[in-house]
């Protein structure tokens, strides 16, 4: 025993610690069981990591997430073998389509007992493999230091992802050597990073064809935010420089601020009719970031089909796997725009908003059809007034929201203006409802001094309302709205315009009485009914130093426009006004 | 062209670690594509490294996918298909098991000695011969053992690479 004491020789739990701190985490998100145990001691004895006991692992994913989305950090989660493994894949799995940099670590039954169905034995490896960047079992405590720094590493390099690390329970109870941060040499992951050394040939071709443009358009993602502050600046800098339209995917907003003049909303089928049409009838669209989703292309073969297209992307995958580019650069979003402004600059370009000016003109000539607009009323909350109101009283906060996902999310998107990246939190890819919740739980515990809010809905909050509990427990000032309309309004809004209005398993009965419910958690609960009271709940929401659950009642039946039906082409896009001229060109698009 | 459906041989070096395998397997079966055949072995003095070959059918388009999502693999240092570049060349080698008569027996060796196959044991009624060629090739010889008492084959499956200097090195 002595011996294995002796200097740098600690348990595996002890290890698992260690390697965090060196990290630089000092925040993680779990719940503790059987085979993480050993870890949850050594955590016991410590103060430098702050565990946030979430209700739910799926909320201690989400959390995490959001954490890590509001700061550019890693985020840490740390749950049980079996079910509290299981319970982070859908976590996992939107971390891995959103390109959030996560680490989980997960215990695991004693490596003698692995694939004897012991209890709450699950081959995590195996199930999440498809779901992670990388994963690893650890078998040998003397890799364990080792395996931390490498997955922390492959989790925020290149394009980030989630990673898992299981590890066995003997694993963490026996002793073995770490050797602290080191260098990590992955040779198979190296060379790969090797290959986004920037081609100056293609920033010149870029530049030839920005310089030429009658009617461009930029279309930038996530991977401006990923790519951190600097991205956001050369882009704000090359938009100024040119003079061009800028539209942002749902993953992208932010990026780019949305009360700059040059900002044309965000696109898809939930965009404006402007950001649509400019994509449609654009000579050169750049694609910064983003990776030509079905929500953003609708039908494919009928997508911008005049525009010269040019793809800046950190992951080669993406790049002409929906749609064939005519120019294509793998790198970090931040030093391939640095790069095109010196370029611009090089070659004394001027400003060409004026020479472009037909194209200007046309696009405010879109922009005049104000696509956003809807139907007021006196008596009941619009979702649109509900949403104008929390922009217009919050905005001076800068506050980050986090969504969950349906008609709500889409409503965010199009009336909640960030002039920020890493504002706006949102399951964009896998689209999970039940992550607006623990996401603003996570940008709280990073942000506490900060405004946050999620943007629920009545379905979607009741799939992790179990974090009342985290919220309360960490004194967390988040607020919650609800813009209830008692259904699932996304399905009912489908159902009403391509399945003849049948209302199959859309409508949520048996609501909660959510201000009780709030109360219940010792949570103040707000209800509004009237939009003439809406301004000075909001208010009492927003002065109220703790946590509020926001009741919004709001107008039950009304639909999310414009929209681009499912498997049509930009230009198709509908109003309103239009709702009646939905057809479903391909009823398999979803 | 693009979406023709035909054979590809993919060939990747990969660290020799395991998930590895896992990870490169499921690429294929997540999009409904059968790994025809597989081989995978060391191909370094340590065994750190190995070359695994991969034989499927498919589009040309999901072939490129694949072998991009291949190169993404943390352990996979590099994937690349072989079969649409100059110089590309196969072999795979075939165990076969003849259990029958004389005369069969008789048979099967003059088809053996026609086609050059190395006999690997003759016990009793049997003979095992080992058959290297094209996949094709192997295929031809089944064919003709098969009324004279086949009770058993295992193939590796294709090993790839090319004529020449050219090395998998040379491709971008």
């Amino acid at each position: 025993m002595s011996d294995q004491k002796s200097s740098n020789k600690f348990s595996g739990a002890e290890i698992i610690v260690k390697a965090l701190i060196n990290e630089g985490v000092n925040t993680i998100f779990g719940y503790p069981g059987g085979a993480i145990l050993p870890f949850y001691d050594a955590l016991f004895t410590q103060d430098k990591i702050h565990h946030v006991l979430t209700r739910h692992e799926q909320g201690a994913a989400h959390a995490a997430e959001g954490y890590a989305r509001s700061t550019g950090k890693v985020g840490v989660i740390t749950v049980t073998s079996g079910p509290g493994a299981t319970n982070t894949i859908t976590g996992l799995t939107d971390a891995y389509l959103d390109s959030i940099p996560l680490v989980c670590i997960s215990g695991q039954v004693a490596t003698g007992v692995i694939g004897t169905d012991g209890f709450q034995e699950a081959d995590i490896t195996g199930l999440t493999r498809s779901c992670t960047k990388h994963n690893y079992l650890v078998k040998d405590v003397n890799d364990l230091g080792y395996i931390i720094h490498e997955a922390f590493f492959i989790a925020r390099s290149g394009r980030p992802g989630p990673v898992l690390i299981d590890i066995p329970k003997d694993v963490q109870n026996n002793h073995g050597t770490y050797n602290g941060l080191v260098e990590i040499k992955r040779k198979s992951y190296q060379a790969k990073k090797n290959q986004l050394k920037i081609d100056h040939e293609k920033i010149s071709q870029i530049v030839d064809l920005l310089e030429k443009a009658k009617k461009p358009i930029f279309y930038t993602g996530g991977g401006i935010i990923n790519s951190g502050v600097k991205a956001s600046e050369f882009l704000l800098k090359l938009i100024h420089q040119t003079g061009y339209p800028i539209t942002n995917t749902l993953m992208g907003l932010g990026g780019f601020p949305a009360t700059d003049s040059h900002f044309i909303g965000m696109l898809g089928m939930h965009g404006t009719y402007e950001a649509n049409m400019a994509m449609h009838d654009c000579d050169l669209m750049i694609n910064i970031g983003a990776r030509f989703d079905d929500r953003v292309t609708g039908k494919v073969s009928a997508f911008s089909p005049h525009s010269k297209k040019i793809h800046i992307d950190i992951d080669d995958c993406s790049i002409n796997k929906i749609i064939k580019v005519d120019l294509a650069i793998i790198g970090d979003a931040s030093e391939i725009l640095e790069e095109i402004v010196r370029e611009w600059n090089k070659r004394n370009l001027k400003n060409r908003q004026n020479e472009i000016s037909n194209w200007w003109n046309q696009i405010k000539k879109w922009q005049k059809i104000d696509s956003l607009s809807y139907e007021k009323s006196e008596s009941i909350i619009k979702p649109g007034y509900a949403l104008q109101k929390l922009n217009e009283l919050t905005k001076k906060f800068s506050p980050f929201v986090s969504t969950d996902v349906g008609q709500h999310q889409m409503w965010a998107a199009q009336y909640i203006q960030f002039d920020e990246a890493k504002k706006w939190l949102t399951s964009g890819g896998l689209g999970t409802m039940g992550y607006g919740v623990p996401a603003a739980i996570g940008a709280q515990i990073a942000n506490p001094k900060s405004l946050v809010m999620c943007v629920s809905g009545d379905a979607s909050f009741l799939m992790n309302m179990q974090e009342l509990g985290t919220i309360k427990q960490y004194k967390l000032p988040v607020k919650i709205i609800i813009l209830n309309n008692r259904y699932m309004g996304m399905v009912r809004q489908w159902q009403e315009l391509i399945y003849e209005k049948r209302e199959s398993q859309s409508y949520m009965e048996s609501l909660p009485d959510f201000v009780k419910l709030a109360e219940s958690f010792g949570i103040k609960g707000i209800r509004c009914e009237n939009p003439q009271e809406l301004e000075e709940k909001f208010n009492e929401m927003i002065n109220h130093k703790g946590p509020v659950l926001f009741d919004c009642v709001i107008e039950k039946s009304e639909n999310v426009f414009p929209m681009i039906p499912a498997g049509s082409a930009h230009n198709e896009i509908l109003l309103g006004s239009q709702a009646k001229l939905y057809v479903q060109k391909d009823i398999n698009a979803v | 062209m693009t979406d023709q459906i035909k054979k590809h041989v993919i060939a990747i070096l990969v660290d020799n670690e395991f998930g590895a395998l896992a990870r490169i397997v499921e690429l294929f079966s997540a999009r409904g594509y059968n790994i025809e055949s597989l081989n995978v072995a060391p191909i370094s003095k340590d065994k750190k490294l190995s070359r695994i070959t991969i034989t499927t059918y498919g589009t040309s388009k999901t072939v490129d996918l694949i072998c991009k999502l291949l190169n993404r693999i943390i352990p996979v240092h590099r994937a690349v298909e072989l079969t649409r570049e100059y110089g590309y060349i196969e072999r795979e080698l075939a165990l076969v098991k003849i259990i029958g008569d004389e005369q069969k027996r008789e048979e099967a060796l003059k088809i053996a000695d026609k086609y050059r196959t190395n006999i690997v044991d003759i016990t009793g009624n049997s003979v095992v011969f080992e058959i290297i060629g094209t996949s094709e090739g192997i295929d031809e010889i089944l064919e003709q053992f098969s009324p004279l008492g086949l009770e058993g084959v295992s193939r590796t499956g294709i090993a790839a690479g090319f004529k020449g200097e050219k090395k998998l090195d040379d491709i971008d």
